[in-house]
């Protein structure tokens, strides 16, 4: 299992798992996955796209990190999901936080909230590097 | 005619991933569909943790076997253990409809199998945990 997080503009976080969220993936990036997931209003989209397995850990995982960004204000969606694994997600009732499309519309629902007082704009978004391709789909 | 696979592991988290990819190529080998190799691995994951965390007291080894089954569109999972006697069809489901900060953490390993299969039956046979999974494969 691999974590690779990048900055993509406005305070949002891309944070990318790939591999599987099992018992061993979940191991391997669990302290940085929450760390991630920390600080003031967090903005965080989590891209499962690479992400080709998820057991109960994995979802228990993602969940707990809702409950943190929730509780500290924040928001967090979870990004293109493959097939399986967004049929997991949806058992696990967490379909509402999944969402399609490219990084920069994905980005703008992770931070919808604070548009007004902070004068979001999406020309300030980057997309994940690690997702560029994918972000130019329409 | 089915075919058929028996592991063995020991009670370790460790021996998780060694029987999930022996499973993974066992059912390539047999050109199962994706659908099998997600349900089996999510099976074994869930069962044997399940089974490492709480079936046991004492800090013996024990063995677990997981008998799998492959044909006529159809995979069947058998995990059986001597842990403590533990129906998980018992447990109530998880309401997975409450706000994500009222939602429980745990619970929802036995709920993914008991939504993703087509039918589970336990029983307790000779001072075993027996635990069959029926997964309906194709149309």
């Amino acid at each position: 299992m691999e974590l690779i997080n990048t900055e993509i503009g406005n305070g949002v976080r891309c944070i990318q798992l790939r591999g599987s969220l099992n018992i061993a993936g979940v191991g391997a990036v669990e302290t940085r996955f929450y760390a991630h997931c920390g600080g003031p209003q967090p903005r965080v989209l989590v891209d499962l796209s690479q992400t080709d397995f998820i057991a109960s850990l994995g979802i228990r995982l993602l969940l707990q990190a809702l409950k943190t960004v929730a509780a500290r204000g924040g928001r967090m969606v979870l990004w293109n999901p493959q097939p399986a694994v967004a049929a997991a997600l949806e058992i696990a009732g967490l379909s509402q936080f999944v969402r399609h499309g490219n990084a920069a519309e994905v980005a703008a629902v992770v931070i919808q909230a604070s548009e007004k007082t902070t004068g979001f704009s999406r020309s300030n978004l980057s997309t994940c590097p690690h997702q560029q391709s994918q972000a130019n789909q329409p | 005619m089915a075919a058929q696979l028996t592991l063995h592991v020991k009670n370790s988290a460790t021996e998780i991933p060694v029987a999930t990819a022996a499973v993974a190529r066992w059912l390539a080998e047999h050109h199962a569909p994706p659908a099998a190799d997600y349900f089996a691995c999510l099976a074994i994951e869930e069962l044997v943790t399940n089974c490492v965390k709480y079936g046991y007291d004492d800090a013996r080894d024990h063995r677990i076997e997981i008998e799998l089954k492959y044909g006529h569109a159809e995979l069947t999972i058998t995990v059986t253990d001597d842990g403590h006697p533990f129906n998980p069809l018992d447990r109530p489901e998880p309401d997975v409809n409450l706000p994500v900060e009222d939602r429980p953490i745990g619970g929802l390993g036995i709920h993914l199998l008991r939504k993703m299969a087509s039918r589970i039956d336990y029983a307790w046979v000779n001072g075993h945990n027996r635990l069959t999974l029926h997964k309906r494969l194709g149309p």
